[in-house]
C-alpha cells in the first residue's frame, strides 16, 4: 500500500516537474523518465541538459542504463529508507535496457544527504559488483561534499563508463583487481604441502606398525564379567555450586568477503551512505 | 614292574592314540579307530593308577641301578639342573625321556608315540578342568600364513623363506580366578552452559559431587600358570568360550604336551586382581553420564575372592627363526585367534610412508603453485 501511495506521489510530482529531455520518450504513453532529473534545481539547465546527453550516450553504448536522480526528501514519497525509493522509482518507470532492465541509478536525497548506488539486471548486477559501486562512490563524494554537484554527476558518469567497458570486456570492477596478492614464500608453500602429507603418513604407518606386534598383556577382563552382573547401591549427584565467567567479545573489524555482488530478493543491489 | 608313563594305545590293532578336536574322541593313527574319552578312561584307569605308584616308587628309590661296571667316572653330577628334570621309559620302545618336571604329556622323540606321565598330575596338581582342543596343527599353520596376509610392513622374505621350526599344541595351565569387586568412586563432574548477551559471551558451569558405589561379577579370568610361556602372549589369545570346558581327564592329552603348574595361585592373584580391579573401576565410571566433564578423585575397590580353579587350556605355540631371531606366535586352540610379534621392514615402512605422503603433498602442492 505505501508503494502504491509512494508510486502516485511520485507519478504527479515528477510528471508535473520533469519534461523528458529525450522527446522520444514524451511521445509515449507510459511514464518515462530522463537519464537526468533533478527537482531540486541544484543543475542548471545546461547542466542538466550537458550530463543527460552524457548518460544517454554512454546507457546506448553499453545497452545499460545510466541515471540519476536528485531529490529533496525521498520521506515526501512515502519511503523509508532511500534504497526502497531508488528501487520504486526504477520500477514504476521501467528504467533499464534490454529484458533484464540493466541498469544503474545514483539518487540523492537533499534533505537527509544520502544516496543509494542501485544496479538492476543481470548486466547491472554483473558491472556493479559490491566494490565497484563503492569504488564508484568514492569518484563523487569529494565533489558533494563541497556542494559541487555538476562536478560529481560529471565523476559519476566518466567512473561508470569505464566500469561498463570493463564489464562488457569480462571484467567488472571487482575487488580482486584492487587486490594485489601478497608473494608467499616457496618454502613456505613447500612446506605446508609437506607437514600435513607426512602427518597423514606417520599415523597411516603408525597404525600398520601396530598390526605387526599383537602380543600384549591385557589390563581389564570385560569378557569374563558375569552377565548383569554389575548392580549400582548407591548413586549420588549433589550439587555444589555454580560459577560464572563473563568474556567481552571483541568486533573484529569488518572483512571484505570477496568480491562479487551482493543481490535482493527485488533483483537490485545497493550502495549508500551519506554525502 | 608298571611303567611311570602311559601310552595311550588302540584296544584293536595297539596303534597310538590322538585326541582329534574335530570328532571330540581319541583315534587311532593306524586303523583309525574312535574311542570316546569315558571308553578310554575305563580302559586306562588302572594304568594310570599304576603308573603313579610306580612313580612314587621311583621318587623313594631313585638309584634304580645296580651297577657291576664302573660308572663313577661317567658323566657328572647334573647337580641344580637336575631339580627341573625327571626321567621316564617310553613303555612302548624302551627309549629314556628327560623332559621338565613340569611336563605331563609329551611324545616319545623315538617311537613318536604320545605320552601322558599320569604322576605329575598325582594329588594337588590334578586340574579342574580342560577345554579340549577344537582346533588342528594344520589350522594353526593356516592361521599363520593367513596373519602374514595384509601386513604392508612385513618383509618380503620373511613371509616366503619363513619355515615354521616348530609348532606344537599345548595344554597351558590356567589359574581361573573367580569372584567379585565392590567399588565406591567419587568424582569433580560439572555441566557448562554458554550464551551470549549483548558483545559478552557468558559462561556459567554447575560443579557436582558424585559418587557411585556398585558391584561387579567376575566369573573365571584366566592367568596362565606356567613361567615357560609369555603372559602377553597368552593374554593376547583371550577368551576362551569356558562353555565348551570339560572335567579334567588325560585321556584329552594323548597328541598333545601338557604343562602342569609351576607358578601358584597366589603368585598370579595380583594379575588378576588388577584386571578385575580396572574392570570394575571403568564398567562403575560409564555409569556417570549427563556431564561436560567428569574427573575420578579417589576411588576404593574392594575384592572379595572367591575359588579358584585350575584348567588346562589349549594352545598352539608356532616358533619360527628368521635372521638369527626366534618369533613365538601363539593360537587360541579353541577360537583360532593367531597372535605373535612380526619383524617391520624399515626399506617397507619408508616406501609405505612415501606412497602415503607423495599423493597428499602433490595434492596441497597443485593447490598452492597452480
Amino acid at each position: 500500500m505505501r508503494k502504491r501511495i509512494f508510486g502516485l506521489g511520485l507519478i504527479l510530482l515528477l510528471l508535473l516537474a520533469f519534461i523528458p529531455a529525450n522527446s522520444a520518450f514524451a511521445a509515449e504513453e507510459e511514464a518515462q523518465l530522463a537519464y537526468v532529473t533533478d527537482v531540486t534545481g541544484s543543475l542548471s539547465d545546461y547542466e542538466k541538459e550537458s550530463l543527460n546527453r552524457t548518460a544517454e550516450e554512454i546507457s546506448l553504448r553499453h545497452q545499460c542504463g545510466v541515471y540519476i536522480v536528485v531529490l529533496e526528501d525521498y520521506y515526501e514519497y512515502g519511503n523509508r529508507d532511500i534504497e526502497s525509493c531508488a528501487e520504486g522509482i526504477y520500477q514504476f518507470y521501467q528504467l533499464g535496457f534490454g529484458e533484464e532492465k540493466d541498469g544503474v541509478m545514483l539518487i540523492m536525497s537533499m534533505a537527509q544527504r544520502e544516496y543509494d548506488l542501485a544496479a538492476y539486471g543481470a548486466f547491472g548486477n554483473y558491472a556493479f559488483t559490491d566494490y565497484g559501486k563503492d569504488y564508484l562512490s568514492r569518484s563523487f563524494l569529494d565533489n558533494f561534499r563541497r556542494d559541487d554537484w555538476y562536478g560529481g554527476f560529471q565523476d559519476y558518469l566518466e567512473s561508470t563508463d569505464q566500469m561498463l567497458v570493463s564489464a562488457r570486456a569480462g571484467e567488472p570492477v571487482d575487488i580482486v583487481i584492487d587486490r594485489e596478492e601478497t608473494p608467499v614464500n616457496p618454502m613456505f608453500k613447500l612446506l605446508t604441502a609437506l607437514l600435513p602429507s607426512s602427518l597423514v603418513a606417520f599415523l597411516v604407518c603408525g597404525q600398520e606398525k601396530r598390526k605387526m606386534k599383537t602380543a600384549v598383556s591385557r589390563r581389564t577382563a570385560e569378557e569374563y564379567v558375569v552377565p548383569g552382573s554389575a548392580r549400582l547401591y548407591l548413586r549420588q549427584d549433589r550439587f555444589l555450586h555454580r560459577s560464572r565467567s563473563v568474556q567481552v567479545i571483541q568486533n573484529k573489524p569488518q572483512q571484505s568477503a570477496g568480491g562479487g555482488t551482493t543481490i535482493n530478493s527485488g533483483g537490485f543491489s545497493h550502495h549508500s551512505g551519506k554525502f | 614292574m608298571p611303567s611311570q608313563i602311559t601310552n595311550y594305545q588302540c584296544p584293536r590293532c595297539m596303534g597310538p592314540l590322538h585326541y582329534a578336536g574335530s570328532s571330540e574322541k581319541l583315534e587311532c593313527e593306524y586303523c583309525g579307530s574312535g574311542f570316546s574319552v569315558q571308553e578310554i578312561e575305563a580302559l586306562y584307569a588302572d594304568a594310570n593308577e599304576q603308573a603313579v605308584e610306580a612313580s612314587l616308587n621311583s621318587e623313594a628309590d631313585p638309584a634304580a641301578y645296580d651297577a657291576d661296571w664302573d660308572c663313577d667316572a661317567a658323566g657328572s653330577d647334573w647337580g641344580a639342573e637336575a631339580v627341573g628334570m625327571k626321567q621316564y621309559s617310553c613303555p612302548s620302545c624302551g627309549a629314556e625321556l628327560i623332559c621338565d618336571a613340569t611336563t605331563a604329556a609329551t611324545s616319545c622323540p623315538y617311537c613318536g608315540n604320545p605320552s601322558v606321565v599320569p604322576a605329575q598330575f598325582h594329588g594337588g596338581l590334578k586340574p579342574d578342568y580342560i577345554l579340549p582342543f577344537k582346533l588342528s596343527k594344520e589350522d594353526a599353520v593356516r592361521a599363520l600364513k593367513a596373519y602374514y596376509r595384509g601386513k604392508r610392513l612385513l618383509p618380503r622374505a620373511f613371509a616366503d623363506s619363513n619355515h615354521i621350526e616348530e609348532i606344537k599344541g599345548v595344554y597351558v595351565p590356567f589359574w581361573l580366578f573367580n569372584g567379585e569387586a565392590d567399588a565406591d568412586m567419587h568424582f569433580a563432574a560439572n555441566r557448562v552452559f554458554t550464551r551470549r548477551q549483548g558483545n559478552q559471551q557468558i559462561t556459567e558451569t554447575d560443579h557436582f559431587d558424585v559418587r557411585r558405589g556398585g558391584t561387579v561379577t567376575f566369573s573365571r579370568i584366566p592367568v596362565d600358570a606356567s613361567s615357560k610361556m609369555p603372559d602377553s602372549h597368552m593374554d593376547a589369545i583371550e577368551p576362551f568360550d569356558y562353555a565348551d570346558l570339560k572335567p579334567f581327564s588325560l585321556a584329552y592329552l594323548p597328541g598333545f604336551l601338557a604343562d602342569i603348574y609351576d607358578v601358584p595361585a597366589r603368585d598370579c592373584a595380583t594379575r588378576a586382581d588388577e584386571r578385575a580391579i580396572n574392570t570394575a573401576e571403568r564398567i562403575i565410571a560409564n555409569t556417570v553420564s549427563g556431564y561436560s566433564s567428569c574427573t575420578t578423585t579417589s576411588k576404593r575397590v574392594r575384592l572379595r575372592r572367591g575359588a579358584v580353579n585350575y584348567a588346562l587350556l589349549p594352545v598352539w605355540m608356532l616358533s619360527t627363526r628368521w635372521n638369527g631371531k626366534s618369533f613365538l606366535f601363539a593360537m587360541n586352540g579353541q577360537s583360532g585367534k593367531l597372535i605373535g610379534d612380526l619383524p617391520v621392514s624399515q626399506g617397507r615402512y619408508w616406501m609405505r610412508f612415501a606412497s602415503v605422503a607423495a599423493p597428499i603433498a602433490a595434492l596441497f602442492g597443485l593447490l598452492f603453485f597452480l
